[in-house]
C-alpha cells in the first residue's frame, strides 16, 4: 500500500531564548492510504507538534515531509493553506467552530476558501451533516448544541471537501466517556465504509486501540511501544484529568 | 467569494452592535460635518449660477476705487454723469445707466422704523438694465414714474416681514429725512433683507431730501454691450476711455471695471478657501473615526485570534484571512458613510428650512448632487479599509499553530 504521509527524520525546534526545546527529535512516521493510525503518548511527547506537521499548519526546521510525494516541508503559508483546504480534514479536542455561525455555515466555510459555488457549498455542506446525523440541526449554532453534536458537526466540517486524510486531534477529550466512544464509532465506521485515512492523537489507550495501528511518542522519537513507567504517567495523567472533569 | 466574506463582515458587526456603533460615531460625524458643509456650498454655488444666468453675461459694472464690497464707503472720488456720457461713447456698448443711494431711517405707522437704502436711477429708456440687475419686479401696485414726487417703491419685506408691527400696502405712507412718501409699488421677493428692505425713490426727490448730494455725483455705473461683444473686451476699452476722461495714469485708476462674472468669480474664489478650511476640519475628525476604526479591528482580531486560527486550518489563506478584515473594517465605514450622509442631508436641509423661514434668505439652499452622496459614501468605505489595513494584516500573517492555542 502506498504512502500518504511520511515523516522523515523531522526535527522541531522552538527557540525559547537561551533554552532551546526540541520537540520532535528526528522523527520517522509512515502513514499508508486508508490506515486509521493512533498516535500516542504521554504530554510532553511532541504529538502535537507531529500533528501541526502532518496536517501543514507548521513546517519542521530539519528533515522532510511528504504529502502524496509531494515535500511539504520548504512550502510557503499560501501553498500550505491550499494543501490543508484540500486534502485534510481536522478534527479537534475543542470541536473548534466558529460560534457566530450555524452548524451548516460551519461545514461550508472550507468550501468557502476552495472557491466552490454557493449551491454547491450548501449541498455537500448538508450531505455531510446529513451523514453525521445532524439533518435536523443545521440551523443550529454551536451554543444550542451538545458536545457530541458539536464534535460531529466538527467532523461534517472535516468530511466536506472529501480530504484524503482526517486528523483527530483528541476528539474525545471534551467528551464524556459514553458521547466519546460513539464519536469514536463513527470515525471507525467513516474508515471501514469509506476507507478514509485516518490519524488520530490521543494519550488514552483504549481510544488509541480503536485504530488498526498504534506509534508510540517519547521524547519527540516513535519508540517501539511505551515502557511501564510512561504507561503509569499516562493513567495517572489521566485520572487527575478525570478528577479535574469531574 | 467576495459576498460571503461581505455577508460574514455583516454578522460579526451585528454581533457587536454597540461596539459598531460607537466606532461608527467617529465616522459618521465628520462625514455628516462634509456632507452637510458641501451640500450648502453647493447650493450656494447653484444660486449664484442662476443669478449670473439672469444678470446675464452681457453687462459690466463701474465702481468707484476700493468700494466693491463697502456699500457706504465714498471716500475715493465718486464717479460722475460726465463718466456715464464717457462710457455710453465707448464702441460696443448698448446702454448704460446709473444709480445713487443713501442709507436712511425709513419710519411709519406709530413706531415702526428701518434702516433701509434708498436707490435712486434715472427713470429713462435705460431703466431695465438697472430692474435687470436688481431684479426687481413689481408685485403690488406699478413702477416709478419721471412725474411721480414724493412717492416710492418699496421691497417685498414691508408688505410681509414679522418684525414690523404693521406692515404696508400701496396707498400707505413712510417718511424718509422728514419727508412723507406715498407707497405707488411693492417689489417681488429678491432674497435677501438688503434687498427687500430698499426703497426707491426719483431723482428729483432723492435730492431734495439729501440736498448735500452732488447732482453729477453717481453711486455706480451698469453698461450693458451689445450681441456679440465679449464683455472682457469692452471692460478694456472702458478702462482706457476713463482713464483719460478723469485724468489719472495706468495703475493708479480710482475706478473699478468688472464684468459679471468677474465679480461672480472672485467671490467664489473667497468662498472656495473659507470651503476648504471647513472641510479640512471637518477631515481632522474623519481621521480620528478612522483611527477608532483601527483600534476596533485590533481588538476583533485579538478576540477572534482563535477564529483566524480555525478558518486557516480549513484552509484560509493569509489573503482570504486580509480579504476578510479589510471588508469588514470597509463596511465598518461605509454603514458610518450612510449614517452620515443621512445625518448630513438632513442637517443641510434643516439649515436650509432655517434660513428660508426664519432668515428670509435665498442663499442657504441644500443640493445634494449624486456625485456627493457616492463621494461620501465611496469615501467612508475606503477610509475604514484603509485604516483596516494594519489590523486585518496582523490577522492575516498570524502563525495557525499559535493562533489555535489561544482561547
Amino acid at each position: 500500500m502506498k504512502n500518504i504521509i511520511e515523516l522523515k527524520d523531522v526535527w522541531k525546534t522552538y527557540d525559547m531564548g537561551e533554552m532551546k526545546v526540541h520537540a520532535l527529535r528526528g522523527l520517522n512516521l509512515e502513514v499508508k492510504k486508508g490506515e486509521f493510525l493512533a498516535i500516542m503518548g504521554p504530554s510532553g511527547s511532541g504529538k502535537s507538534t507531529a500533528m501541526n506537521m502532518v496536517g501543514c499548519l507548521d513546517v519542521p526546521t530539519t528533515g522532510h515531509i511528504f504529502l502524496d510525494g509531494k515535500d511539504i516541508s520548504e512550502m510557503g503559508e499560501s501553498e500550505l493553506a491550499q494543501i490543508r483546504g484540500k486534502k485534510i480534514g481536522f478534527i479537534f479536542q475543542k470541536f473548534n467552530l466558529l460560534t457566530s455561525m450555524t452548524a451548516k455555515e460551519n461545514v461550508m466555510l472550507p468550501l468557502t476558501f476552495q472557491n466552490l459555488s454557493r449551491s454547491e457549498r450548501e449541498e455537500l455542506a448538508e450531505q455531510a451533516l446529513k451523514m453525521v446525523e445532524l439533518g435536523d440541526r443545521m440551523y443550529h449554532t454551536p451554543n444550542e448544541l451538545s458536545g457530541g453534536q458539536q464534535q460531529r458537526v466538527a467532523i461534517a466540517r472535516a468530511l466536506a471537501n472529501t480530504p484524503d486524510v482526517i486528523l483527530a486531534d483528541e476528539p474525545t477529550g471534551a467528551l464524556d466517556s459514553k458521547t466519546g466512544s460513539s464519536v469514536l464509532d463513527f470515525l471507525r465506521e467513516l474508515h471501514e465504509t469509506r476507507g478514509t485515512t485516518i490519524v488520530m492523537v490521543t494519550h488514552d489507550e483504549k481510544v488509541a486501540h480503536k485504530a488498526d495501528r498504534i506509534a508510540y511518542l517519547k521524547d519527540g522519537m516513535v519508540v517501539n511501544s511505551l515502557d511501564e513507567d510512561t504507561t503509569k504517567k499516562i493513567e495517572i495523567q489521566n485520572k487527575e484529568m478525570q478528577k479535574n472533569e469531574a | 467569494m467576495i459576498k460571503d466574506y461581505i455577508k460574514m463582515a455583516f454578522e460579526n458587526l451585528r454581533h457587536r452592535k454597540v461596539r459598531t456603533f460607537l466606532t461608527l460615531i467617529g465616522i459618521f460625524v465628520g462625514i455628516a460635518a462634509v456632507v452637510a458643509l458641501v451640500s450648502l456650498a453647493q447650493g450656494f454655488q447653484n444660486y449664484l449660477d442662476a443669478e449670473f444666468k439672469e444678470l446675464g453675461a452681457d453687462k459690466i459694472i463701474i465702481n468707484p476705487a476700493g468700494s466693491s464690497f463697502g456699500l457706504n464707503d465714498r471716500t475715493p472720488d465718486p464717479l460722475t454723469k460726465d463718466d456715464v456720457a464717457t462710457i455710453s461713447a465707448v464702441k460696443g456698448v448698448k446702454e448704460v445707466s446709473s444709480y445713487s443711494f443713501q442709507v436712511s431711517t425709513v419710519k411709519w405707522g406709530r413706531d415702526d422704523q428701518t434702516f433701509a437704502t434708498i436707490i435712486t436711477y434715472p427713470l429713462d429708456e435705460n431703466r431695465n438694465l438697472l430692474e435687470e440687475i436688481t431684479t426687481a419686479t413689481i408685485l403690488q401696485g406699478r413702477k416709478l414714474k419721471n412725474t411721480d414726487g414724493f412717492k416710492a417703491v418699496v421691497g417685498y419685506d414691508y408688505l410681509t416681514a414679522n418684525r414690523f408691527s404693521e406692515n404696508l400696502i400701496t396707498g400707505k405712507k413712510i417718511t424718509i429725512e422728514g419727508k412723507e412718501f406715498e407707497i405707488v409699488g411693492i417689489n417681488d421677493k429678491i432674497g435677501s433683507q438688503q434687498d427687500d428692505e430698499s426703497v426707491f425713490i426719483t431723482e428729483n426727490a432723492y435730492f431734495d431730501i439729501y440736498p448735500d448730494e452732488d447732482k453729477n455725483d453717481v453711486g455706480a455705473i451698469f453698461a450693458r454691450v451689445h450681441e456679440g461683444e465679449a464683455p472682457a473686451d469692452i471692460v478694456k476699452k472702458i478702462e482706457k476711455d476713463l482713464r483719460k476722461q478723469r485724468d489719472v495714469k495706468e495703475g493708479e485708476e480710482d475706478f473699478e471695471v468688472t464684468t459679471f462674472e468677474d465679480l461672480i468669480q472672485s467671490f467664489l474664489n473667497i468662498f472656495n478657501i473659507v470651503q476648504v478650511v471647513l472641510i479640512g476640519i471637518a477631515g481632522i475628525s474623519l481621521v480620528v473615526g478612522g483611527i477608532g476604526i483601527m483600534n476596533t479591528m485590533y481588538t476583533a482580531v485579538l478576540e477572534r485570534t482563535k477564529d483566524i486560527g480555525i478558518m486557516k486550518a480549513i484552509g484560509a489563506k493569509n489573503s482570504d484571512v486580509l480579504l476578510i478584515f479589510v471588508i469588514e473594517s470597509g463596511f465598518l465605514g461605509l454603514m458610518g458613510g450612510v449614517l452620515g450622509v443621512l445625518i448630513g442631508a438632513g442637517l443641510a436641509k434643516a439649515v436650509e428650512y432655517l434660513g428660508t423661514n426664519a432668515f428670509g434668505t435665498e442663499l442657504l439652499k441644500a443640493a445634494l448632487p449624486w456625485w456627493l452622496i457616492a463621494g461620501a459614501l465611496g469615501f467612508a468605505f475606503l477610509l475604514g479599509s484603509l485604516f483596516g489595513t494594519l489590523p486585518a494584516r496582523r490577522a492575516s500573517k498570524m502563525n495557525p499553530v499559535d493562533a489555535l492555542r489561544t482561547e
